[in-house]
């Protein structure tokens, strides 16, 4: 193939004709966006959004559509494609309905990931839940109690009883995680940069700021002029609301993490601020608004008068406090009542809180006024202070107070409180405390720009003050003195331009975009149950008032806590985290709303049991249309309609379940936004960034690669991996959606052992017991013929191996039930597929005799594949399974080995002969035949073609029509060479491991058995019915196991490491997801027993399993994952084997894997289609 | 004697096919002998239904606006006396809308009768074909095509030759021509006129074509809408098998030739190359991306040359003529004729084929007598709804591919939408584009999405809503649209957008700014109101479909603003000029 230079983005790349830029622009990693392509899939070109700029070409190109020239010049990043991007993206945006993000989220400032971690703690994932809380909000535990929740105020949940109390939920993941005392949550710290920050102040700004630069990498010093850290945390706030050692707890974290602390610092007086920026690379200042500000009344300086953050500052320092008996605090946000539910628990007699407005226009939480009124404070609302009255001696005696009302409503929707002209109140008062407002006392700092009213100016993009490498954020900056998880929301966003500044990089931070929905309102929600919070114990007023112990001493419980979480309404759009329209869309700096208007509604309708279709969040880039059409071949949906109209709808209009869909999931796995989801198992779905393990699919033995998405012990999803060797990025349905069958309900967690009234649950100890003293018994009466051990082929090598070596160790035989005799190995001599499936579509022609698509789908879109390449395929199955075989012919015969027969007859008669051993029988058996047209034709396509294949699967064709296939293969020559040759199909991801390690006998080894240890097979009860004694080792529940003595609970491919072998003899990695929750592994359970007997197991792990297992056979030995292992096999002394003619030509074999079964139970059956 | 009863769409429509009964009627009852037979349009529209005479002497009487009652008159004195009905007959004055046109895709249409393939034959048609077989190898004929300049005429205007000669190059297990039949265009009528009235050009055009390609496969893509045009070529291709000239061995040659119909549902965007092979490979009607053309990969993945029904009409003239007697015609790179439909405010509105480089002007003034009630001429909306505006100051632009692109306008398929002073180019412009996006097939976002908002933004400020900066925001959408889209339809889906703002950028500021619709047409930005000429006659009252108008008789009557509708009714009915509109 031709080879052209071109140039990208001025990088000189080679590409090859025929290549689009898209493809070159990859394979160099030049990246270009698309929503609408896939390699898999025909050029589409609707989405637009890969456009470039090429050299002479006055048109914007599509990237994915325009094929590579010599000497090419691409512009992929230019101005103007950025903005094509960005309007494009902007369109789709505008006209896209969901929630990107939950408004719990949008509400909070940090925007902390509430209903990620609400959604965590109802699925009981608390350590993931810390993490998430704990990725914005370093302080939890301390904002779990004094956070006034500005989440809950958006939570839609208040439209139809209350908020989710998101708070108590944070402050109960938090409080879980301190109580690990030895394995606390610490973030990971990035490799040391080398660089040194300075932070002043350790209040939530600067302890937060130094926990994420900390995590960064970098060094961080705070230095604080107070002699503990916290802030106005521990300074501000009084103890029954936010005990120290709590604060103390969460800071030692931050400590922990390498922060180093400098207390009784002060910048500007312990030390110059000059020499600070001079031994830092950068400084950050967090210094708070510490000073009290005034009510502008007459005499408010006399004596008794004290600002509010002074009193409570002092009570905390256990400063010596003269509080008299009448104490009037002034002010309604959260440190008025602090100060005043603080007087009450000084001793004060007498509390009076004077507020201009009323109660309903306090900005303190409602919970906080309640909570005072119950410790007595008194409420003087609609009054100001006009003057003090002191005594001789200049103390406070009294305050005159204006009596208010409410006026209009002033440029904050607050009404506005006027006097009331001549109406005053006097009130007898000892100390006055103004808890009105604070501000900033940044004169220490010199050299520094300040805001009119004394505060740190700095430049809100990207926190820079007017000193280079000076920061400053939460309430020391830009005159805004708010609540703490503001200056924690700062700090995240001031560090994250501290860190890019030190690294030398542009630092300005945007504020992303995220489509949001404003048509949510209580009727949407008319029809939801009514369910309120569960309550929290609070301290009685009596028992409080008098002291400062924690007002809600003890959290939600974790019953109560996942409870609540549950209510959650899940608003935030699952995709979020895999969505591209938004990636792109922030990327581009997509601002839609200047293109608002009209949405495309759909009011759609699915029950689909795995797939969740939202037509209002598709962006038509046809992907999953494609998807369905082109390579699966069903077309269950399509377009429907023109213009903006336009829509994807399942066939006919009817839902999706019964328009042909199969439940591959392919369109989900497509589908670039939240248009298309999975119907997740999990308790509470939650839009997660998870975790991915690359494995291989445990169900058929196609060998799928898969990608499994999981969160702490939480199954997400599934998608087929594009690098898959076998699969190239297509699954069936069980891939897609059953990966998780065997942590489903029912799953099996504790040993039973078998009483006569029933089962007993027992721990591992007394049932791995009763099974070793129940085989040993059977050996003891019968022999060591009598007992054996069946191996499900749906374990590991690995597992398999374990379980073998423990036959061995205990000398009985090992079989598997599943395993059918291969028809084709007394004629050639393998039991195993001598080719690849791959192979397939590049010979000339694939017969297919004997196949049930369900069995292995993704087998089908091979042959599909090869028959759109314009190779022969064709299809040779029983009149009782016809099958949707698009692109490719198909023939149904009666259900017997006659067609074969003819076809070998005509090959014979056609003149083809062999001096193999056994020809002359085989050629008399068929001397009667009589050849059908059809079957001489086949036959004349086959023995004529150049490259020929055949495919059957052993556990569906009977032996006898196995043994006749492969003698056809034989006497054609196409056998043991490239694209010449058979697949066998087995039946299971891992059959042909068993094989491969010798165990080679099924259900007949049976005969004589009277102890049986059975691991992962649920056969036929009939064949167990004769047993003295029976252990089953499963996942769950299953008919055989309802007839053991003992069961033991085992594990699914979810939670091993090792490795299978499929169809193909490829070897194929299997890795560890998650933990099951299983105290045992599989093999485990062998070396236990092992154990018990006394013998010399020898392994201790996986890999001592994979070595033993590699010594044992030859082909193991060197091999790689993903190779196959002796690539093409020749027969082996190869023989004609003439067959029963009454055969018949299928006889399905039900599966003993009790995970495949209930996968299959639970896939829908395709509606009717036909070809 | 041979009577003529024009029956295209239009004529039907009209009531010709009454006429024709009648006219059957009258000539047996009455004992007369003549030769009836029908015809297709003979683009004079609004003169429908139109009657032909032929004396025997084949002097031509042509007879308008014929209704079954007018029959008798006629019948009773040319046909029977032979004395012509002279105030029945074509005015002068109409006369001319024929007469000053130079047809050649029109040669047949209204002439002769399009079921009837001798008709054709007699007047010189299969006889390019013939002589095209015989003489010209496949290079000479698409050399000759050269030498005539023809381009096509659906739209782009791309050199025929060019087209011809790349599928040529193509091999391919089979190689197609197809004729686009899939006429769009709000207002354009064109191919139906000459499917309908002269089926054969467009065949033998497709033969000689398929000659030139060497291919064997011909389809025409028709729109289901034209039913009598498919009746009508499927008559004429059975008829042309009859005769040898489609099927196998041509004239004796090995040449095979045959062609398909297939109708189409009828979507705007069907008519773009891509999304038609789409169409008749039987998926949803959605462009694909070029390359590959359909020259290399077309219908079925082979070569595929598409032509529209106009430019196939021209070939067998060309074959008839010369390469050069049609490139004598027309005006630089522009040659032969292109036919226009014109249509909106305009005296005489019908099809009208003149030399390309006529100047606007000649056509709306000249051929179509000016504007409708002598209002002031405006603009007009060239190209369809991919087209653009032309104001009234360029009437004297040529009617030439490169000067009408010049203007931002196309010349399309030839649809010429008169306007006049009443015309409000927003919401002008605002129609087409309402028009495009129904159209659009949904496949790229710009052309889905970008037409909507901007059609939006057009609602808005017809609405009387429009805000600071919509203007800058059309333009930047409409760039990017142009930019962006994937095919024709998005790429040009702007154009009348552009063209109004380039033109009449005032109507639009004056809608926005000043809350004002010039032409006095958008209803949210008008107000009806009763002036003291009033004298009280109850008219307007009674007229009123929402009971706005209260006043008693005699006295001056007042509209209610916020029950007024806006409809107009009280202006149109007021005989004293009392209503004035602002």
């Amino acid at each position: 193939m031709k080879q052209y230079r071109l140039n990208i983005d001025g990088k000189e790349v080679r590409g090859f004709q025929g290549q689009s830029i898209l493809e070159v622009a990859r394979d160099n990693d030049i990246f270009i966006p698309t929503l609408c392509y896939d390699e898999s899939m025909e050029i589409y070109g609707g989405c637009g959004i890969c456009v470039c700029e090429v050299d002479g070409n006055p048109k914007l190109v599509k990237a994915c559509a325009t094929e590579i020239t010599q000497g090419m010049s691409v512009r992929t990043d230019s101005e103007r494609v950025r903005e094509s991007r960005k309007t494009n993206l902007e369109l789709l945006l505008s006209d896209h309905t969901g929630d990107c993000r939950p408004p719990c989220v949008l509400g909070c400032p940090a925007q902390t990931d509430c209903q990620g971690y609400v959604g965590l703690v109802a699925n009981g994932e608390y350590e993931e839940a810390v993490k998430l809380v704990k990725d914005k909000i370093p302080l939890p535990a301390s904002l779990g109690r004094v956070c006034p929740h500005p989440c809950e105020k958006e939570c839609r949940r208040g439209l139809i009883d209350e908020p989710v109390s998101i708070q108590w939920i944070k402050r109960f993941i938090a409080d879980q995680d301190l109580m690990n005392d030895e394995d606390r949550f610490v973030p990971e710290c990035a490799p040391d940069t080398y660089k040194k920050v300075a932070i002043v102040g350790s209040g939530p700004m600067g302890l937060s700021a130094a926990y994420f630069l900390r995590q960064m990498g970098n060094e961080v010093t705070i230095l604080e002029a107070m002699p503990k850290a916290g802030g106005m945390l521990r300074y501000g706030i009084p103890e029954y609301r936010l005990p120290n050692d709590v604060l103390d707890d969460e800071i030692s974290t931050i400590a922990h993490m390498g922060v180093e602390f400098v207390f009784d610092t002060q910048i500007g007086k312990d030390r110059a601020f000059d020499t600070l920026r001079e031994e830092y690379d950068a400084v950050l200042l967090a210094i708070g608004a510490w000073q009290s500000t005034g009510t502008g009344c007459k005499n408010e300086d006399a004596d008794g008068v004290i600002g509010g953050i002074d009193f409570l500052q002092n009570v905390v320092r256990n400063r010596v406090v003269k509080l008299g008996e009448k104490v009037a605090v002034v002010g309604g946000g959260n440190v008025a009542m602090d100060a005043c539910r603080t007087a009450v628990r000084m001793g004060a007699k007498e509390v009076y809180n004077i507020y201009r407005r009323t109660k309903d226009e306090m900005p303190a939480d409602m919970l906080e006024i309640e909570e005072a009124e119950e410790e007595g404070v008194v409420f003087k609302n609609l009054r100001n202070p006009l003057e003090v009255i002191t005594d001789e001696n200049g103390h406070a005696r009294q305050v005159v107070l204006q009596v208010m009302e409410l006026g209009e409503a002033d440029a904050s929707g607050r009404r506005k409180p006027v006097p009331v002209e001549g109406k005053t109140e006097t009130v007898d008062i000892d100390n006055m405390i103004l808890a009105i407002g604070q501000k900033v006392d940044a004169s220490l700092f010199e050299g520094l720009d300040k805001t009119r009213k004394g505060a740190v100016a700095y430049d809100p993009e990207t926190f820079m003050t007017s000193l280079d490498g000076v920061f400053a954020g939460g309430d020391c900056g830009n005159d805004k003195i708010s609540i703490a998880v503001e200056s924690i929301a700062d700090a995240k966003k001031a560090s994250a331009c501290i860190d890019r500044y030190l690294r030398g990089k542009p630092f300005k931070y945007n504020i992303p975009y995220y489509v949001t929905r404003d048509d949510i309102t209580e009727k949407t929600f008319e029809d939801r149950e009514r369910q309120c919070r569960p309550e929290m114990g609070h301290l009685d007023a009596e028992h409080r008032k008098g002291n400062f112990s924690e007002v809600i001493p003890d959290g939600y419980s974790p019953e109560a806590a996942e409870q609540e979480a549950n209510r959650c309404l899940e608003c935030g759009c699952h995709e979020f985290f895999d969505c591209k329209l938004i990636e792109y869309g922030n990327m581009y700096g997509a601002h839609p709303d200047r293109l608002a208007g009209d949405k495309s509604t759909v009011v759609y309708d699915d029950e689909h049991p795995f797939i969740i279709r939202d037509p209002n969040k598709c962006i038509l880039c046809g992907l999953c249309v494609r998807a369905c059409d082109e390579e699966m071949g069903i077309g269950a949906i399509g377009l429907v309609n023109r213009g903006f109209d336009t829509v994807i709808k399942p066939n006919m209009e009817k839902p999706l379940i019964e328009s042909g869909c199969i439940s591959c999931g392919r369109c989900v796995s497509v589908c670039p936004t939240g248009a298309l989801q999975e119907r997740q198992t999990v308790l509470k779905e939650v839009p997660l960034d998870t975790n991915v393990t690359e494995t291989t699919c445990s169900y058929c033995s196609v060998g799928c690669s898969l990608k499994l998405e999981s969160k702490g012990s939480m199954m997400i999803k599934s998608n087929a991996d594009k690098d898959g060797p076998v699969n190239l990025g297509r699954t069936c349905g069980r891939g897609k959606f059953g990966f998780d069958c065997s942590v489903l309900e029912g799953k099996l967690e504790d040993p039973l052992v078998k009483e006569p009234e029933g089962f007993r649950e027992t721990d591992y100890h007394e049932a791995l017991i009763m099974a070793a003293k129940g085989m040993e018994s059977i050996i003891a009466r019968y022999g060591k013929d009598a007992a054996a051990i069946s191996i499900s082929d749906r374990y590991t090598n690995e597992e398999a191996f374990a379980f073998l070596h423990l036959a061995e160790c205990m000398g009985i035989k090992t079989f598997c039930f599943n395993n059918r005799q291969s028809g084709m190995l007394p004629v050639l001599g393998i039991d195993g597929s001598p080719n690849a499936i791959e192979e397939m579509i590049s010979s000339d022609l694939v017969l297919v005799i004997g196949y049930n698509t369900v069995d292995a789908p993704v087998a089908r879109l091979k042959m599909r594949i090869a028959a759109k390449q314009g190779k022969k395929v064709v299809l040779i199955n029983p009149r009782e399974y016809e099958q949707h075989f698009d692109t490719a012919e198909t023939m149904y015969v009666d259900n017997d080995i006659s067609f074969l027969r003819q076809m070998a007859k005509a090959m014979i008669d056609s003149g083809i002969t062999s001096d193999i051993e056994g020809f002359g029988e085989f050629k008399d058996s068929l001397k009667d035949v009589k050849v059908s047209d059809r079957a001489a034709e086949i036959a004349e396509l086959y023995a004529g073609a150049k490259h020929a294949m055949i495919l059957f699967e052993q556990n569906f064709v009977s032996v006898d029509a196995a043994s006749l296939i492969a003698d056809i293969a034989l006497m054609s020559g196409h056998i043991g060479s490239p694209r010449n040759g058979i697949i066998q199909m087995k039946p299971k991801n891992n059959s042909q491991g068993l094989i491969d390690m010798g165990i080679t006998a099924g259900a007949e080894a049976m005969k004589g058995i009277k102890g049986l240890m059975c691991f992962g097979e649920d056969p036929d009860t009939e064949l167990l019915k004769d047993l003295e004694f029976l252990m089953v080792s499963d996942t769950h529940m299953t008919a055989a196991a309802e007839m053991a003595d003992v069961v033991i609970p085992g594990t699914g491919f979810l939670s091993t490491d090792g490795t299978y072998t499929n169809t193909e003899r490829r070897l194929m990695p299997v890795r560890k997801a998650i933990n099951e929750g299983i105290e045992m592994a599989n093999w485990e359970i062998a070396a236990e027993i092992a154990d018990i007997y006394e013998a010399d197991y020898g392994m201790e792990d996986i890999d001592d399993l994979a070595d033993a297992l590699a010594k044992r056979i030859q082909a193991y030995r060197k091999g790689e994952l993903f190779q196959i292992f002796g690539g093409i096999s020749t027969p082996v002394s190869p023989k004609f084997v003439a067959v029963d003619k009454d055969s018949k030509f299928v006889e399905p074999m039900k599966c003993t894997d009790n995970l495949m079964n209930m996968i299959q139970e639970r896939l829908p059956n395709p509606a009717s289609m036909t070809d | 004697m041979k009577i003529v009863v024009g029956e295209g769409s239009c004529g039907i429509a009209s009531g010709a096919k009454k006429t024709e009964i009648e006219l059957r009627k009258q000539l047996k009852e009455k004992g007369l002998e003549a030769d009836v037979q029908i015809a297709g349009c003979v683009g004079t529209c609004y003169l429908e239904p139109i009657v032909d005479i032929y004396d025997d002497g084949g002097e031509l009487t042509r007879y308008v606006k014929v209704k079954a009652d007018d029959v008798s008159k006629i019948v009773d004195s040319h046909v029977a006396k032979g004395e012509p009905v002279k105030e029945m007959a074509i005015s002068e004055e109409d006369g001319k809308f024929v007469g000053t046109q130079k047809r050649i895709v029109l040669r047949n249409a209204g002439v002769i009768n399009p079921e009837d393939i001798d008709e054709y034959i007699a007047r010189g048609g299969y006889k390019a074909l013939e002589s095209v077989m015989a003489n010209k190898d496949p290079e000479e004929v698409i050399e000759e095509i050269k030498i005539a300049g023809l381009r096509g005429r659906g739209g782009a205007g791309f050199p025929t030759w060019f087209k011809w000669n790349a599928a040529k190059g193509n091999a391919g297990k089979d190689k197609y021509v197809i004729c686009n039949a899939d006429e769009g265009d709000p207002g354009a009528f064109m191919d139906r006129s000459v499917l309908e009235g002269d089926p054969h050009s467009v065949i033998e055009g497709m033969i000689i074509g398929g000659y030139a390609m060497g291919s064997n496969k011909g389809v025409i893509y028709c729109r289901a809408e034209y039913p009598l045009a498919i009746k009508r070529i499927q008559k004429a291709i059975d008829q042309a098998h009859e005769r040898g000239f489609l099927g196998k061995g041509l004239f004796g040659h090995k040449y095979n030739f045959d062609i398909q119909i297939k109708a189409g549902a009828g979507a705007f965007v069907c008519g773009e190359e891509t999304a038609m092979i789409a169409s008749l490979e039987g998926e949803r009607g959605m462009p694909r991306l070029k390359p590959p053309f359909p020259a290399a990969k077309g219908f079925w993945q082979q070569p595929t040359n598409i032509n529209n029904v106009e430019t196939w009409a021209n070939v067998p003239w060309i074959f008839q003529n010369g390469g050069e007697a049609f490139a004598a015609m027309g005006k630089g790179p522009s040659k032969g004729t292109k036919v226009f439909a014109l249509a909106g405010k305009i005296k005489k509105g019908g099809l009208v084929e003149v030399p390309m480089g006529m100047p606007i002007r000649d056509i709306i003034f000249g051929i179509g007598g000016g504007i409708k009630n002598d209002k002031k001429f405006k603009a007009v909306q060239m190209g369809g709804p991919s087209g653009g505006c032309i104001p009234a100051e360029l009437i004297d632009t040529p009617v030439t591919y490169e000067d009408i692109t010049k203007t931002g306008a196309i010349v399309g398929s030839g649809g010429m939408i008169v306007m006049d002073e009443d015309t409000c180019m927003v919401d002008m412009a605002r129609y087409f584009l309402d028009f495009t996006r129904k159209e659009s097939c949904g496949k790229c976002n710009y052309c889905r999405i970008g037409t909507k908002r901007m059609l939006e933004i057009l609602e808005r400020i017809t609405r009387g809503e429009g805000k600071d900066g919509d203007i800058e925001l059309l333009e930047e959408l409409a760039a990017k649209i142009k930019d962006g889209a994937m095919c024709g339809l998005g790429q040009t889906a702007p154009n009348p957008v552009l063209t109004t703002l380039k033109y009449f950028r005032n109507e639009y500021e004056d809608h926005i700014y000043k809350k004002k619709c010039t032409a006095k047409s958008c209803r949210a930005l008008i107000k009806y109101e009763i002036t003291d000429k009033c004298v009280g006659c109850t008219m307007c009252a009674k007229k009123c479909p929402v009971d706005a108008i209260s006043g008693s008789p005699k006295g001056q009557h007042v509209i209610d603003q916020a029950k007024c509708i806006k409809c107009g009714r009280c202006k149109e009915t007021c005989k004293f000029n009392a209503i004035t509109v602002d």
